[in-house]
């Protein structure tokens, strides 16, 4: 296996970056972002270009394209500052289940719409009382006739509104480690209730609130069961949220970097001070090191290699995201006072460095999830503290 | 069936050519791409054959066999062929040279019925293929394109120069040199990608075009360029005197 990208993959790095860089995008980008709201006219630009697409198979209207792929696209959006990554991110965590659970009746019902980009989606999975804290959740999942009814609320959810297809993360078996089933539920339902946002500390373009289930119907082929694929592919869910990660790592040490290669002290950069030059090169390491550490795990699913593509997926995200915080934060610090005002915009990428670590949950459950792998049972799951 | 040739050239990318502190210039580093105006050639033949199906818009480079990575950039972006003409001797080659060796191969085409070129490429920016080509082939040729519609076989162009626009129109075959501005490329997706692999490429040797493509001109150094700074600094307190004296200095830098 070859670790470097493939000529079709620095094509399409290539062709990500030409997509931002178009005048065209780039008005769309300025208006989702002065609006706060996700712009669906952007998102089918995304479509045009294959990227909500990539991985689903060819045979159900993707591209086909492997996850790795998925990722170079997604970091370089993101290193675009495109406003659309955590739409990108919500909405992928909602296919997932459908490519590696789904029927092929689901599949063929929901992934072409998907694909074109008719569809956008929201992986709702975290209830009130907490997203691991399973025997605690308020969702009430009963058996009815011909389908399921569900009540309760899903909160914190990315596209959450917007969404066309919520994908709804239904509480684990007994006994099951992770997630084993969800249902989909299509916008317009009967009792369920969309609209309301919660406030991010750093607003961004995005649509973040609850999903609230009030007797709603859902057909039993709409309840989408694990058929044996397992849970690991949330290593993939996992290392997406890292990959945010290493993008705004890498934008927060370009713009230290600049800053103190300007900045002077008695007539020479910063960058000549040993104690700044070491925290960039801190930063620089850890951003070698976090990009390995994503692309090892994307790479590990491609192989086939599940359950190391969920241990370095869980390593990822509680690893690369307490690292942004920190590179985050070092940025901070060498803007000096500057990097505290307003106009300087390293200042909310450090408060939104936090949104990364709690997104999908902070990192002492990941390393729970990764030690479970080895057979360690978590204390919360055995009742302790 | 009526042949768009976009011509490119395949050139170093400047954001990875370094410049050393004494003016030296690194370019070892740097990786090839599709020459960043060339894109507009590209895009302009691309949009023809969009509005006019009865066009097939073809990839034509000169450069020696390292040009070969470029093909499926090219294709990618919307043309159907990929032509490649190589010598060794391509690095050397000035504009006479090359215009030459693309005007052997667009002869070797069927049917070509426009030529699109960029006004020049991002490396030399010297702008002298667009016009040779005219020449070697004793087609018209227009420049500073901005944008065109065929007409039957003739092309009207708008031409953007500096205080006017102007019309202008000639019969096919022509050759004319598009305007950034007028189109901009588009960013190749994901199935386009995965189709240019499938496009046909065709490689000539410039030997078997039997044309003399010898430079006459050698580039002989290069060097960074780096801008002094005039240091003029106006100490006027009085913000009227000042201004007045911030007139009289740019007027004589010949800036207003």
């Amino acid at each position: 296996m070859s670790y470097f990208l493939t000529e079709d993959q620095k094509l399409i790095v290539q062709s990500v970056n030409e997509f931002c860089q178009n005048s065209k995008i780039q008005e769309l980008a300025a208006e989702c972002r002065a609006t706060g709201k996700v712009s669906r006219e952007l998102w089918s630009a995304m479509a045009e270009q294959g990227y909500v697409g990539a991985t689903i198979p060819e045979e159900y209207g993707g591209m086909g394209y492997d996850f790795t792929t998925l990722f170079l696209i997604a970091e370089n959006l993101a290193l675009n500052s495109f406003p659309l990554m955590g739409t990108l991110t919500g909405h992928c965590l909602g296919i997932l289940p459908i490519l590696f659970w789904g029927s092929d009746e689901i599949k063929a019902k929901y992934l072409p719409r998907i694909a074109s980009g008719e569809l956008l989606l929201c992986g709702s999975v975290t209830d009130p009382a907490g997203m691991g804290n399973f025997p605690e959740w308020g969702l009430k999942e009963e058996k009815v006739e011909g389908g399921w009814k569900l009540n309760g609320t899903k909160v914190l959810s990315t596209n959450a509104d917007i969404a066309d297809l919520k994908v709804i993360f239904g509480r684990p078996e007994e006994g099951h480690s992770m997630f084993d089933h969800v249902y989909l539920i299509e916008k317009g339902s009967e009792g369920l209730v969309t609209g309301q946002q919660e406030k991010k500390l750093v607003p961004d373009c995005s649509d973040w609130g609850s999903v609230v289930m009030n007797d709603v119907f859902v057909p039993d082929e709409n309840r989408v069961d694990d058929n044996g694929t397992g849970y690991y592919w949330f290593g993939l869910s996992f290392s997406q949220l890292a990959l945010s990660g290493l993008a705004m790592s890498l934008g927060c040490f370009k713009m230290a970097f600049g800053f103190t290669s300007q900045r002077t002290r008695y007539g020479r950069p910063l960058t000549a001070l040993q104690s700044v030059s070491h925290k960039l090169a801190d930063m620089a390491i850890r951003n070698e090191i976090n990009r390995s550490l994503i692309y090892n795990c994307v790479r590990l699913w491609d192989e086939g290699r599940g359950l190391e593509c969920y241990r370095l997926g869980c390593a990822a995200k509680a690893f690369v995201t307490e690292g942004t915080n920190k590179t985050a934060h070092d940025a901070a610090v060498l803007h000096g006072g500057i990097g505290y005002t307003t106009p300087a915009i390293i200042g909310p990428m450090y408060a939104s460095s936090l949104q990364l670590e709690l997104a999908e949950m902070p990192g002492d459950l990941h390393r729970d999830f990764l030690m479970e792998t080895y057979g360690v049972k978590p204390g919360w799951k055995n009742g302790q503290a | 069936m009526p042949i768009a040739v976009a011509c490119y050239k395949w050139v170093l990318d400047e954001d990875e050519i370094r410049i050393g502190n004494d003016l030296s210039v690194d370019l070892e580093k740097a990786h090839g791409k599709i020459s960043l105006f060339d894109r507009s050639a590209i895009e302009a033949a691309t949009r023809l054959a969009e509005s006019h199906a009865e066009f097939t818009p073809v990839a034509l480079t000169y450069g020696t066999d390292d040009t070969e990575k470029s093909l499926k950039d090219a294709l990618s972006r919307g043309l159907e062929v990929g032509y490649w003409v190589t010598s060794p001797d391509a690095a050397e080659s000035d504009g006479r040279a090359t215009a030459k060796a693309l005007a052997a191969a667009i002869a070797r085409i069927d049917d070509v019925a426009l030529v699109f070129c960029a006004e020049g490429a991002s490396d030399t920016y010297a702008r002298q293929v667009g016009p040779r080509l005219g020449v070697e082939l004793g087609w018209p040729l227009v420049t500073s394109v901005l944008s065109f519609e065929v007409d039957g076989d003739s092309v009207v162009a708008t031409r953007k120069l500096e205080d006017t626009v102007q019309t202008v129109r000639v019969k096919c075959p022509a050759v004319i040199c598009v305007l950034q501005e007028g189109f901009e490329p588009r960013a190749a997706g994901l199935k386009a990608i995965m189709a240019a692999n499938k496009k046909p490429k065709e490689h000539i040797e410039l030997a078997d075009l039997g044309v003399d493509a010898a430079g006459l001109s050698k580039r002989v150094a290069l060097k960074g360029f780096s801008m002094e700074r005039k240091h003029i600094v106006i100490a006027e307190e009085d913000v009227g005197l000042a201004a007045r004296e911030l007139a009289g200095a740019l007027r004589k830098e010949g800036v207003l």
